[in-house]
């Protein structure tokens, strides 16, 4: 062996030394960091990979790139050294973005952190990003609307909170993102989903996302964090040559799985000659089947995207453009979204690199109409799914106005009335009753940081948010009279919002190792300034002027009763957080932060502590284990009141129909923070030369304290009383498996995501009734729908009435000779899924790519309203196979009718296991190499899409991913929600 | 940190504090009007709130109006008592009338005449609720911490005349004491601040509630009765001292009967009203309701409790009223003071006069109030009686010439009848006259059995309410049963022994 070379030195002989390098699925590595260890003459590897730098033998040569392990090589003779570079497996040697945007190293996180990059993000896009996380994160349970753009419930290691929020929170670049939850999105009678604030964010923007899901990870955060926090940094430019990139995304959806109708029973013949036609299916089976389906009325779903991004600058500036356009159709006809983002970010460093500034700003237009939601009001799909199209002509019913030349309007066509469910002609309600909104949406954001020293640093924040909606419903002349104010002219609404967020922080950083020892700590101080104002105001058009005028000058003057909306909420923390490492093995990891609320009376403190030890580095461990690290942390957070319940330590006299009236909620002056007590354990292994990884934490929370507004006689002068009282458990395991396969030059990354929650609600409230002496202990909560919150039960339990049943569990009929119900309440079942299991694919061979996410959820019950109601209405395929099978003989004559009449007067047998298995990814890419195109285009990659291609396995006659209230009552509850989503599109990236 | 301002955030910008409510002196009285407009719910905002608190109960029920649909199934109407309904009348008394007395007697402590007046409103208001359920917590409102226990019906009625009598007293002397304060007009919505009004009204409330308990409690009846005649304040004698809520002082008002009728076309003429009226020949049957679409020409009305299609099947062109949006609510008019003599007098109360003269002045006050005339004609009518009634859709509901259902009174009075058939007169001019008062109109009816409204054509009480005594109270609010229910499950026992349900008779309900 020769001696290693230093740089004093004389070289023997220069030689240009070539290469490519690769990574290790086999794929080229551009922009690889080649240096010469002693001279310091560095390139960097070109599109293709490939490099050429002078150095003579003995050299050493540095291969570095970001996210890979960097290898040194030792030149010798050869002029040729191609080089693999392992990627930096899930980052285990690298640093994550913690809480406040606080980088720490893996090996020191106490606590489970799970992070995805954009690709796998934006590999199949949807227009809010957060869909597309599911099954990619182990824990992470969500449900949203499939229109474009629509609200989603994301729920960390399950419900913690009965009266408050059960969301996730948003943090962007570090800073908490205001929830701008659309309105109305808690009850069965949904009316429009006006989306939520995560999801006007533009997807190609984001550089990487990180599920901190344990109240550990997000204790600094404070009360909103609560319920863990999904953590988005953004990108930003980079130095060197101008990069541009173009992506255009196209794709088609169509309705996934639709509830199976009948179209072999038609209506009854109406009970006078010439009277109204009855709109159910239980008339006279047709000569010939019908060939209407609800299909009939969806259309082809259409989303387009298309984004660019320009990055690039100096070492120490650099910028970054981005603009997006999504414009959408959804399957509804008349529902359209159009969202453009653009952003504009700057980076740069002064004064040698000790003052570095970042200054974002992001501006949003979006533009909805016709955000669906479920329920009856407004809903086309209730006549969709219940037309009776055995007897009756569809095609009728798509001219769904007609010209009425004594009043010289348009009215609806519509003959079969409103079947005690507020139908109307659907194409009625898509075209003319109508609900717009608009959002403009600044965001601007600033950093300032200046290094005293390479260990202590000052850090500046602040982050501005202002959103504003302007929305207008129009219902327009001959809309049914209960959905438009009863006015024969129309209905007219409008609504004025402001959403205005302030944040700023102040950090000061201290990183620095003494010997064996270091401490990374960090303390600080936030201020929020929350600001919501607005007006909804309208109301039945005046039946004395004129019909489908919609202005305010045109409601009925007495009717026109402004709905202020004013909230104000301040928050102030102090807090700090320490980890001390020990030989950089041993981790000790403690944090504190007081809160300052304005919702409450008294500020509160909360700690967490934890602990990371990598064994693998602490002991000698058999070979096959690369990496084993163990944690363990317990946090505790506290929570402000629920937005909902404002001021309940300060009541105020409202001012009602110009009358001044009692508040009726019984001040709570002693309100104390709702709390969360977690603890969890857990493990990273690595087996294999880090092949096989696996990832598995172990959680138990308990939250106490919960915020109850409890209903009391209104004998006592109140109506309502606030206190703190019950205890809510959730435990549970997640797990996720990784391995990375290289055949030759196919690799095969498959990744699995396992976890499962068990909630108990160990605690309700109890009380000593102060007058009469006496303990009462509330076991028992009903929160809408069918959800019931039970001592002793878990959350999103189902309760239904149960049939009368005899002594040996037979059903009681009646004199009819039908099954009847009973007053009692059984428990039916609970929403949320017992066992999330999921599998993600990744396949590379040479220029080609192949992705596919398996996903499934076990267990857990979904309710269908829609499903009632189609039986109800003899619409269902069940009653028309029931009929044609003889029908239902009850006392010796046909009581099918009867029969179903009676079944579905409850929702006892429309509760269904949501378990299913599905293909709910699956994309093909390739990639175009660069010499292709003479080196003038970076690279072109072309990929074909799909989401939902394959139900693999479902139980409920329905797809349960339609469920699509965010709120915590009526979950699991389905209400002719729009069907979910087959996808399928392309996808074009050009990079230049 | 500085948090000093967590005051101003923490406080709703569009409520009211302890502060605002103490400029211009506003405090003492500015709940009073929000206890105006519950008595019949009548503002604009939740202008639904009348349909449950009184159209879709007493408004059936005392023959005046009733559904022209089925609300999507079995309801009120053919006695499936829907709970979810019927605890409105109760809600509204507490959080409409309860509550805001509450406020008054706290901040009114140098205002006798404020505390005055919520007495007589609150009596006004709750008289409804005790009339729809019979046992009320009462008493002892706002004592308890979470639960309050109920007074039977007697103790209700002992402090209504206990309350009234204090109102009486602290207003005459403040009338006497302070001839020129209208600092009440401000919030008040009925009398605009005339303070003998109010002690008229709370006179004529008295004798309303007197003769409620004739049957119950003769004696306290008699002398409370004969107290409120002899008072020196007198009692509303004319039209003009008519108990109205006229919009104004800041709160919009609105007619819910109009709402319900108008707006939603949900209630219309009940066949009861068609049959009395038309039986008379009464003037005022144009000046109560509007030609029908469904019998062009003419007056049309619905019966109680009749099954429906499902569909639109006509009865919505039946006779609506002819209430306007702006028409005041009453509380209580001359001509039922009148008739509330009349009945004393027959009773041989000493009512400055004889049943006769007041029956007639009742009958002439009203067709007064409604600018009716023929008022000669009609008092000498002895051969009308009540119409029998068809149905223009469905037969089944019709009630023929010769049913027992109709009764044989008469306008004309007749010296020579029976004590019970001038009862019958009396009662059922009065029914005439007080419409709209639906709730009066039903206690009344089940008081005295008067005017014979048709019965239900389909009852699917399950056995509970007999179809021909018909209902005679709501079962408690089920709000209650959630949330007092230690307590309203004892108040069933001061039910006087009958069930929680329709067919148990009220504690004044005494006659039959």
């Amino acid at each position: 062996l020769r001696p290693v070379s230093s740089g004093l030195n004389k070289p023997y002989f220069l030689e240009t030394i070539k290469g490519t390098v690769k990574d290790n699925k086999g794929g080229t590595l551009p922009g690889v960091s080649v240096k010469v260890k002693s001279s310091g003459q560095t390139t960097q590897t070109n599109a293709s990979g490939q490099y050429s730098i002078n150095a003579k033998a003995g050299d050493v040569l540095v291969f570095s790139y970001v996210g890979y392990q960097s290898k040194e090589v030792t030149v010798s003779s050869q002029g040729t050294i191609d080089v693999v570079l392992a990627e930096d497996a899930q980052n285990l040697e690298g640093v994550v973005v913690t809480a406040l945007g606080i980088k720490k190293s893996t090996k020191s996180l106490t606590y489970n952190v799970q992070t995805l990059s954009s690709k796998e993000v934006n590999e199949v896009k949807d227009p809010s990003f957060v869909n597309s996380l599911t099954g990619k994160v182990s824990g992470l349970t969500l449900t949203h609307s499939s229109a474009p753009g629509g609200s989603t419930k994301a729920v960390l290691r399950g419900n913690k909170s009965i009266s408050g929020n059960n969301n996730a929170l948003y943090v962007v670049d570090g800073v908490p993102l205001p929830s701008l939850s659309g309105a109305g999105t808690t009850d069965g009678f949904q009316i429009s989903d006006g989306g939520d604030g995560i999801s006007n964010l533009n997807p190609e923007d984001i550089e990487e996302v990180s599920v901190l899901s344990g109240a550990s990870a997000s204790a600094l955060y404070g009360g909103q964090a609560s319920n863990g926090v999904i953590l988005i940094t953004t990108k930003k430019g980079k130095a060197g040559k101008t990069a541009v990139n173009f992506n255009s995304s196209t794709t088609f959806d169509n309705p996934f799985i639709l509830p199976k109708t009948q179209n072999t029973y038609g209506t009854p013949a109406p009970a006078t000659a010439g009277g109204t036609p009855a709109y159910n299916g239980w008339g006279p089976k047709a000569a010939t089947p019908g060939s209407y389906s609800p299909e009939d009325f969806f259309q082809t779903g259409k989303t387009y995207t298309n984004a660019l991004s320009i990055s690039g600058g100096t070492e120490k500036n650099q910028s970054l453009f981005s603009a997006a356009a999504t414009n959408a159709e959804g399957i509804i006809p008349n529902n359209k979204l159009d969202r453009y983002n653009f952003s504009f970010r700057n980076t740069s460093s002064y004064f040698d690199n000790k003052l570095n500034l970042d200054a974002r700003a992001e501006y949003i237009y979006q533009k909805t109409q016709n955000m669906p939601g479920q329920g009856q009001y407004y809903n086309p799909l209730t006549s969709v799914y219940l037309f009776p199209g055995a007897s009756e002509n569809f095609n009728n019913v798509k001219n769904y106005e007609v010209f009425d030349p004594i009043r010289k309007i348009n009215t609806q066509n519509w003959a079969y009335g409103d079947g005690g469910i507020n139908m109307q002609n659907p194409y009625w309600i898509t075209n003319r009753n109508l609900f717009q909104v608009q959002r403009a949406r600044v965001v601007g954001s600033f950093t300032a940081k200046y290094n005293f020293t390479d260990y202590l640093n000052l850090q500046g924040r602040v982050r501005m948010d202002r959103s504003t909606d302007q929305g207008e419903t129009k219902i327009y002349a001959t809309t049914l009279g209960n959905l438009s104010g009863n006015s024969p002219n129309g209905n007219y609404t409008s609504l004025d919002n402001l959403n205005s967020q302030t944040y700023a922080d102040l950090l000061l950083n201290f990183n620095k190792t003494f010997g064996d020892f270091s401490l990374n700590a960090t303390a600080g101080a936030s201020l929020q300034n929350l600001t919501i104002k607005g007006l909804t105001i309208g109301g039945p058009l005046d039946p004395y002027k004129v019909p489908n005028f919609f202005s305010l000058l045109n409601v009925t003057q007495a009717n026109l009763k402004p709905v202020p909306n004013a909230y104000r909420e301040q928050n102030q923390a102090a807090f700090m957080t320490a980890t001390f490492g020990y030989k950089n093995y041993l981790f000790l990891d403690v944090t504190g932060r007081n809160d300052w609320n304005s919702t409450l009376p008294k500020p509160f403190f909360y700690p967490s502590v934890g602990l990371s030890a990598v064994v693998s580095e602490m002991a000698k461990l058999p070979e096959f284990i690369s990496f084993a690290k163990l944690r363990l942390s317990y946090a505790e957070v506290g929570n402000a009141i629920p937005q909902a319940y404002a001021y309940a330590t300060n009541p105020t006299y409202p001012i009602n129909g110009g009358a001044i009236v009692p508040f009726t909620g019984k001040p709570f002056s002693t309100l104390k923070p709702e709390r969360s007590k977690s603890f969890e354990i857990g493990t990273d292994l690595r087996f294999m030369d880090n092949k096989l990884s696996l990832n598995a934490t172990y959680y138990k929370t308990h939250t106490v304290n919960q915020f109850f507004r409890v209903n009391v006689s209104e004998t006592v002068g109140y109506k309502t009383y606030d206190l703190n009282a019950g205890d809510v458990q959730n435990q549970g395991l997640e797990m996720s498996l990784g391995y990375r396969a290289q055949f030759g030059e196919l690799s095969w990354t498959p990744n699995i995501n396992f976890s499962f929650n068990r909630n108990k609600i160990i605690d309700l409230y109890s009380y000593n009734d102060p007058a009469t002496g006496q303990f009462i202990d509330v076991k028992q909560i009903q929160l809408g729908g069918s959800s019931v919150i039970r001592k002793g039960g878990a959350y999103g339990e189902i309760q239904v009435k149960d049939f009368q049943r005899d002594a040996n569990g037979g059903l009681v009929l009646d004199d009819k000779g039908l099954p009847q119900y009973s007053n009692n309440l059984i428990t039916a079942g609970n929403v949320n899924p017992r066992y999330m299991l999921s599998m993600n694919n990744g396949f590379k061979y040479k220029n080609f790519n192949l992705n596919f996410l398996v996903d499934s959820r076990i267990g857990g019950e979904v309710i269908s309203n829609t499903e009632r109601t189609l039986d109800k209405f003899g619409m269902s395929q069940r009653t028309a196979d029931s009929r044609n099978a003889g029908g239902i003989i009850a006392n010796g004559v046909d009581a099918t009718q009867q029969y179903y009449g009676r079944i579905s007067s409850e929702l006892t047998p429309y509760v269904y296991s949501a378990t299913n298995v599905r293909l709910r990814e699956l994309s093909l890419g390739y990639t175009f190499p660069a010499q292709v195109f003479n080196n003038k285009i970076q690279k072109i990659q072309v990929s074909v899409i799909g989401r939902n291609l394959w139900m693999i396995y479902k139980k409920a006659p329905f797809d349960p991913d339609v469920i699509t209230l965010t709120g915590n009552a009526y979950q699991g509850f389905d209400d002719f929600a729009m069907p979910s989503l087959r996808s399928i599109g392309f996808n074009v990236n050009f990079t230049f | 940190s500085c948090t000093k301002n967590y005051d101003v955030y923490n406080t709703n910008p569009n409520g009211l504090t302890e502060e605002d409510l103490q400029k211009d002196n506003i405090s003492a009285g500015i709940f009073l009007p929000e206890m105006q407009v519950n008595v019949f719910y009548c503002k604009t905002n939740d202008d639904y709130t009348y349909q449950l608190q009184q159209n879709l109960n007493a408004d059936i029920f005392s023959g005046y109006f009733a559904p022209p649909g089925d609300f999507g199934g079995p309801n009120n109407s053919t006695y499936a008592l829907k709970t979810g309904w019927n605890l409105w009348p109760f809600k509204v008394g507490f959080s409409g009338i309860m509550n805001s007395w509450r406020e008054v007697h706290k901040r009114a402590t140098a205002n006798p005449q404020y505390i005055a007046i919520a007495d007589i409103l609150r009596v006004e208001g709750m008289h409804r609720v005790t009339d729809v359920y019979g046992p009320i917590p009462y008493t002892k409102f706002g004592t308890g911490v979470l639960s309050t226990p109920y007074d039977d019906q007697k103790t209700v009625y002992t402090a209504f005349f206990a309350e009234l009598d204090g109102a009486i007293k602290t207003l005459s002397e403040f009338m006497v004491k302070n001839p020129t304060d209208n600092s009440l007009s401000r919030f008040d919505l009925v009398y605009d601040g005339n303070i003998k009004q109010w002690i008229k009204f709370a006179n004529s409330l008295k004798l309303r509630l007197a003769l409620r308990i004739s049957y119950a409690d003769p004696a306290l009846a008699k002398t409370k009765a004969e107290e409120a005649v002899n008072d020196g304040n007198g009692l509303l004698l004319t039209n003009s001292d008519n108990a109205l809520v006229v919009a104004g002082k800041g709160v919009p008002t609105r007619n819910g009967l109009w709402v319900d009728d108008i707006s939603y076309n949900d209630t219309r003429m009940n066949a009861s009203a068609e049959s009395i009226l038309k039986g008379f020949d009464d003037p005022r049957l144009s000046k109560y309701f509007l030609l029908s679409k469904v019998v062009p020409g003419d007056y049309k009305g619905v019966r109680n409790g009749i099954a429906f299609s499902g569909k639109p099947d006509g009865y919505f062109n039946s006779s609506s009223s002819s209430l306007k949006e702006s028409t005041p609510v009453q509380y209580m008019c001359a001509a039922e003071v009148s008739f509330l003599r009349a009945e004393g007098a027959l009773k041989g109360w000493n009512m400055g006069g004889t049943a006769k003269s007041f029956y007639e002045a009742g009958v002439k006050l009203s067709f007064e109030q409604v600018n009716a005339s023929g008022l000669d004609v009609y008092l000498a009518n002895n051969t009308g009686t009540q119409a029998p009634y068809t149905d223009p859709i469905n037969a089944a509901n019709n009630v023929p010439a010769n049913s027992p259902l109709l009764s044989k009174t008469t306008v004309k009075w007749d010296e020579a009848a029976s004590a019970e058939q001038k009862l019958e007169r009396i009662i059922t001019q009065k029914w005439i006259a007080i419409f709209p008062d639906g709730m009066e109109a039903w206690s009344e009816f089940r008081r005295t059995g008067y005017p014979k409204i048709f019965p239900v054509v389909t009852n699917q009480s399950g056995g509970t309410i007999n179809t021909d005594l018909q209902i005679r109270r709501l079962p408690f609010s089920d709000d209650e049963y959630k949330n007092n229910r230690e307590e309203v499950t004892k108040a069933i026992s001061l039910l006087g022994g009958g069930p929680d349900n329709g067919g148990t008779k009220l504690w004044w309900d005494k006659k039959n």
